[in-house]
């Protein structure tokens, strides 16, 4: 569903992502962890094509992001990790333009915003101006706009920061039912418990790096993944060829 | 720590000036220093010019001939028009809707330095636009003028209080907005009816003004001058800049009075202002039949939207719109009148400029609509959303051009047809002079996105940063003026059926360039922001 292959991004001389390689197929969860400023909201980006990168591949359903960025974009739904959304419309028009954009029939739209509003407990709140939402509202309207076009592969940064425990509970269950459907999810996260418990595969960035990756339980063994992490961010560069 | 605090705002509204958005990083001193230098010769060059020629031509006769204070009378009230115009729609956000206000207030930063930064970024804005009046106005009086030390300091200390005078009425007149918003639920519109109201006010003082001016003139021919009622207090102003040191400190004093008060006035309602959060009645969500709009059609609406839910785009962006529906339906009722003026003026010798003169000068007036010039550093944190659709960056910028194009051609082409009418002017140029606004205003749009691609700001922490406050607006705005301006001159100097149909093909030209840049590069940039 989505594959990273050698990407390399630079800010001026200093190597943002360097290297990086990563593949994820259809079905699965994968986190993908860091410390701040490891580069995964730098990697994020540049999947969803809004950051140009300088060297690599990354496809989307066997299509490339740099060559055919519109039909990529199509099958993908980003909420990046601040839901900075249009304050000046309302909740639901805010949703019907994202429908209008990506094609969305009357009822499909219809059907769907009843659907995850409804779960999300937003729906009283759809005729409110943006601006009068709170953090966590703006993020469930985030979530929202995200599954309303039903896309294969969902990216998410920090998808549950301001979130109440319910709707981070929903999330989680709205991220498996995706992928029990067949799409894939690929999010970025600093809660590692939650990474632990739902994600089916992940990848662990330094400094750009990607030093460790794969299923839950090739990367944490009989470990906990926060154990794991923890010891992988002190051990110095030269020593991770190892794992 | 004032001091701090200034230079943020100073920054803030600079940004452009130190901040290279395309390598992300500072601009070095000297490369900042050169990049000011550049502008300011641009602005000076261009419209300081223009004033320059203006005082220029006026200084000399009227000086000599005694009218020293009507000269001054004329350039203030000329740079008392820009100021107002330049920060009256600005001073309500500036002063009270910063985004960054929560962060400072939780600072341990006096209140009161809080304001007088918010005052001093208004007071920069005062003096970009008054300057440019100010400055020709007082160095032309300094070459006709017999030096004194009165007549030295006369302009200097004049000059400070018309930029003193502009800010007292743009802060009065955002206090009396932000007060009455407390209480009110649409706050977007009612500031826009605010606004408009207080404008209104200000622009009907002004024009009694001249015309007491203007009788004034009428009877200096007929040597019957006689000062009084009104104009007694427009030639005191006029003396105070001219030399005379009891209007002088008359003038001063009513100033700083009216200077204290204001000060006063926002010093004690400002932290009530910036920390009431009114809010409005919550409104129940109902479903209703979904409705689906083509991909074009919702970015149109996104940026309608946009455009129409903030009170202070939407005054200061589109103001020409409403002066352009004004325009119209004043020549419509009087239509006929001003017809005759004009001929009976300037007899049939006016005939073959008509096209071009009403076309420059419609032109003129669209320029004031700056709705593209700030709508990509508009976006601010949002922009990620219009670069994660499934759509050509080229779409989203069309969409911004669209708006302009609702908001400025209708309200243009009413007007050029109503003065076609006025003036009649013949049938056959009628399609060409519609054409040539037409192309007019789809090339301001295109110029306005142009510059704004090129000096885009979408890290503001007050949307008048980027409305009003930037170089892309007063630059497209500018621009727009000055080639309007160049129309009407050649007009009137050149063959004017010949350049009507040169300015013709050179406005389809740029306009076409524009467009083909704006789909190429225009649009990898945006992309790429």
């Amino acid at each position: 569903m989505l594959s990273i292959s050698h990407l390399t991004k630079k800010y001026g001389d200093k190597v943002a992502v360097d290297d990086l390689t990563l593949t994820i197929n259809g079905g699965e969860i994968y986190g993908f962890i860091g410390h701040n400023g490891a580069g995964k909201t730098t990697t994020i980006k540049a999947v969803v094509g809004i950051l140009a990168f300088d060297d690599g591949e990354i496809k989307i359903d066997g299509l490339s992001i740099k060559d055919q960025p519109l039909e990529c974009k199509r099958k993908i739904a980003y909420i990046p990790d601040n839901p900075d959304l249009f304050d000046y419309m309302s909740g639901i028009k805010y949703l019907n333009f994202i429908a209008d954009v990506y094609g969305v029939s009357a009822s499909d739209r219809q059907e769907r915003i009843r659907k995850y509003a409804d779960l999300l407990e937003l729906t009283d709140d759809l005729a409110q101006p943006i601006n009068a939402y709170s953090h966590g509202m703006k993020q469930k309207l985030a979530i929202i706009a995200a599954w309303i076009h039903q896309p294969k592969l969902i990216i998410m940064d920090e998808p549950f920061v301001g979130l109440d425990p319910k709707a981070s509970h929903l999330l989680k269950q709205m991220m498996r039912e995706l992928c029990d459907q067949g799409g894939a999810i690929f999010f970025s996260t600093h809660v590692l418990e939650v990474a632990e418990k739902l994600c089916d595969k992940v990848a662990i960035i330094k400094n750009g790096k990607l030093i460790k990756s794969g299923t839950m339980e090739e990367v944490k063994g009989d470990s906990s993944l926060e154990n794991v992490f923890l010891e992988l961010e002190e051990k110095p560069e030269d020593d991770r060829s190892e794992d | 720590m004032l001091k701090t605090l200034l230079k943020k705002q100073f920054i803030e509204i600079n940004k452009g000036f130190f901040f290279d958005s395309k390598k992300g990083k500072n601009r070095t001193k000297k490369g900042a220093i050169l990049y000011i230098l550049f502008y300011v010769l641009i602005l000076v060059g261009l419209l300081g010019g223009l004033f320059s020629f203006l005082a220029y031509t006026l200084a000399g006769p009227l000086v000599s001939a005694g009218f020293g204070w009507l000269y001054f009378l004329i350039m203030m009230g000329i740079a008392l028009v820009l100021g107002i115009f330049g920060s009256v729609f600005t001073t309500y956000s500036s002063l009270y809707l910063s985004t960054d206000n929560d962060l400072l207030l939780s600072m341990p930063i006096p209140i009161r330095y809080i304001m007088i930064a918010r005052l001093m970024g208004v007071y920069l804005m005062d003096l970009l636009y008054t300057l440019i009046v100010l400055i020709p106005m007082t160095v032309m009086y300094y070459l006709v003028a017999e030096i004194s030390f009165m007549t030295i300091i006369s302009p200097i200390v004049m000059s400070l209080m018309v930029t003193l005078l502009v800010l007292i009425l743009s802060t009065g007149l955002g206090w009396v907005v932000a007060r009455l918003s407390l209480k009110m639920k649409n706050k977007s519109i009612a500031t826009a009816i605010i606004a408009l109201a207080g404008i209104g006010i200000y622009y009907f003082v002004y024009f009694k003004a001249v015309n007491l001016i203007q009788t004034f003139l009428a009877n200096i021919s007929t040597m019957e001058i006689e000062i009084k009622g009104g104009m007694k207090i427009l030639y005191g102003i006029g003396a105070a800049a001219a030399g005379s040191g009891l209007p002088l400190l008359a003038v001063c004093a009513v100033i700083l009075a009216l200077m204290a008060a204001v000060y006063i006035i926002l010093d004690r309602s400002f932290i009530r202002i910036v920390t009431t959060k009114t809010g409005a009645a919550k409104i129940k969500y109902r479903e209703k039949e979904a409705k689906s709009r083509s991909v074009n059609k919702a970015l149109l609406f996104k940026e309608i939207k946009h455009l129409t839910s903030s009170s202070s785009y939407l005054l200061n962006s589109s103001l020409g719109s409403l002066i352009m529906v004004a325009l119209a339906v004043f020549l419509l009722i009087k239509g006929d009148m001003m017809g005759s003026l004009v001929f009976e003026t300037f007899g049939d010798a006016i005939v073959p400029m008509l096209p071009i003169l009403i076309a420059g000068g419609v032109c003129m007036t669209t320029s004031t609509n700056c709705i593209t010039a700030p709508a990509v550093s508009i976006e601010g944190k949002d922009i990620w959303i219009s670069q994660t659709l499934p759509v050509k960056s080229w779409q989203v910028l069309r969409a911004k051009i669209g708006m302009h194009l609702v908001f400025t051609l209708i309200p243009a082409l009413l007007l050029t047809l109503s003065l076609m009418v006025a003036f009649k002017v013949s049938l056959a140029m009628y399609l060409p002079i519609l054409i040539i606004v037409s192309v007019m205003v789809l090339l301001q749009a295109e110029l306005g996105l142009f510059i704004n691609l090129l000096k885009p700001n979408l890290k503001w922490t007050s949307e008048m940063v980027v409305i009003k406050q930037s170089l892309s607006v007063a630059v497209a705005m500018f621009s727009g003026w000055i080639l309007s301006a160049l129309i009407i001159v050649s007009g009137i100097f050149l063959n004017a059926t010949l350049m009507f149909w040169i300015w013709f093909a050179v406005i389809i030209a740029l306009a076409a360039l524009l467009n083909i840049w704006l789909r190429g590069k225009g649009s990898r940039i945006f992309s790429n922001l």
